[in-house]
């Protein structure tokens, strides 16, 4: 073992090997820990209720029940906080911790409760679709247009079209049909939903007018979507939307995503924060033609776990942990946090949501194989 | 001034007892595994970027570093130790670091266009130069 070249005193050479000893055992505690945390990292998630508005807050929407934006930490035992986290990995335990303001009153205790799902697929469920939306569709000259309000509107391609209607809801019509009716400069695209790729990129068409791309392969897949279904576009398809921010884990999924409920077989869509089922049969046959939906279950979200947060060593804040292995095998990529019952009214601060990563070689393994990908695509042979 | 008077009564206590030895040589040991370390941890960020300064700042461990390594010659100075003898030869460690260093700027200039290639290195051998001069003291007669 290395030796530094210094002369110790006779007298000091017992305490010299008892310190170097010391000195290695933390080495070797320290590298322990760090590779632990490099192969089964936590993950943490915060909202700062002081900078509700910062980029750092990855603990998204906080809201009442009643689903009101909750942009302070305030709660009394009446209210209940609720916020959301997507996340990426196989977790064991969470741990929640409130640091609450300097003037907050300090509770003996408040409720935490965790459960597992998307957070589209958390919305109330509205009155079902029962019938086809269409509307007044024609094809001229092999151009899709949809008649709304006098103005016949484009589609800027027949994918486009064919996202939205079979082709037989249009009527063949000839160029003098384009003589009666204003034509609109602007285009139609994709349904709502629509999952497309243009060069390495995949987007989700978010609305008529916004596409936003998707992080990485990972956060596509762990969102529930599959590359089946995800359409090639061209340069002119995409032009007619502009680009969203980056669809990040935690984003809520769009409207026009299909989730189906596992237990019941029910296909929902999303459509203004609400989910609604599709009991057309030529509807949903059309739309699961296109894109497969979504699983998930309606019985396994209502599964919960919770702890009780308490005061504990530092000032001002409360913390618990629980085990969260009942929501592991949950559909679904978000985490939802609920704050209840504190017994006085408490202002929090910070809220923080501690992953802990389950220690286990499958873990490992997917790790690795991860690390292994990653290492390929740094120097140009990945997929 | 009667702060540093105490100082460095005590110092002189220390160093005469041995204990500024012991620290030293403790601290010597210390900064030894975290370059060690900080190697390791440099060369995984430069293969997998962002895997390490995910997790742990390099910069603020790189710093922590430089800090150690003043405070190890002020109580080098302190001790009374000095190392005057310029090694003779080239030793294994050294060996290593070189082969070290020009992997890491191989994995660095990786798809770089070929023609800043040497310009990269003419530059980073000069920057190197004038760093090594600055801390070895070096100075034409």
């Amino acid at each position: 073992m290395f030796r530094p070249p210094v002369a110790i005193p006779e007298n000091l050479e017992l305490p010299y090997i008892f310190l170097r000893g010391l000195l290695w055992c933390a080495v070797l505690v320290l590298g322990v820990l760090f590779s632990l945390a490099l192969l089964f990292p936590d993950f943490q998630y915060n909202f700062f209720f002081a900078t509700p508005k910062s980029t750092k807050n990855n603990l998204m929407n906080p809201r009442l029940m009643d689903s009101t934006p909750r942009l302070n930490g305030k709660i009394d035992s009446t209210q209940t906080l609720t916020v959301d986290a997507g996340v990426m990995g196989d977790f064991s335990l969470a741990r929640v911790t409130a640091v609450l303001e300097k003037k907050s009153e300090l509770p003996t205790q408040v409720t935490a409760t965790l459960r597992r799902s998307y957070r589209a697929f958390l919305y109330p469920t509205e009155k079902p679709i029962d019938v086809f939306p269409r509307e007044d569709l024609f094809i001229v000259d092999g151009t899709y247009y949809a008649l709304r309000d006098g103005i016949l509107h484009p589609f800027v391609s027949e994918k486009a079209y064919a996202s939205r209607y079979p082709e037989s809801f249009a009527t063949r019509e000839n160029q003098d049909f384009l003589k009666r009716y204003l034509v609109s400069e602007d285009f139609l695209g994709f349904r709502v939903g629509t999952l497309l790729s243009f060069a390495d990129g995949v987007f989700i068409v978010t609305s008529d007018t916004e596409i936003r791309p998707v992080g990485s392969a990972d956060i596509f897949l762990t969102l529930g979507y599959r590359f089946e279904d995800v359409l090639s576009a061209s340069e002119e398809d995409l032009g007619i939307y502009k680009r969203g921010r980056i669809f990040i884990l935690g984003a809520v999924h769009p409207d026009g995503t299909l989730f189906q409920d596992t237990d019941t077989k029910i296909i929902y869509t999303i459509e203004n924060e609400t989910k609604r089922s599709i009991t057309d049969e030529s509807y949903k046959n059309f739309l699961m033609e296109k894109q497969a939906p979504i699983l998930a279950s309606e019985s396994r979200a209502e599964v919960t776990t919770s702890c009780i947060l308490r005061p504990g060593v530092f000032p001002r804040t409360l913390s618990c942990k629980t085990p969260i292995e009942n929501l592991r095998e949950n559909p679904g990529s978000d985490y939802e946090l609920t704050l209840s019952n504190p017994d006085t009214e408490i202002n929090i601060n910070t809220l923080t949501l501690s992953l802990e990563t389950k220690k286990s070689t499958q873990n490992v393994m997917t790790l690795l194989s991860q690390l292994k990908q990653r290492l390929f695509n740094r120097f140009g042979y990945g997929n | 001034m009667e702060i540093k008077i105490f100082f460095a009564r005590y110092l002189d206590r220390f160093a005469r007892e041995g204990y500024l030895a012991l620290a030293y040589a403790l601290l010597l040991e210390i900064l030894a595994i975290g370059f060690v370390v900080f190697a390791g941890l440099f060369t995984l960020e430069t293969l997998l970027p962002t895997y390490i300064t995910a997790r742990l700042s390099l910069a603020k461990l790189f710093f922590l570093l430089l800090l150690s390594v003043f405070l190890l010659i002020a109580i080098g100075k302190s001790a009374g130790i000095r190392f005057t003898e310029k090694p003779k030869k080239i030793g294994f460690l050294l060996w290593g670091a070189c082969v070290w260093g020009v992997g890491l700027s191989a994995l660095s200039l990786y798809k770089f266009p070929l023609w800043s290639i040497p310009l990269l290195l003419i530059l980073f051998a000069a920057i190197s130069h004038l760093f090594w001069k600055l801390f070895s003291g070096e100075e034409k007669d």
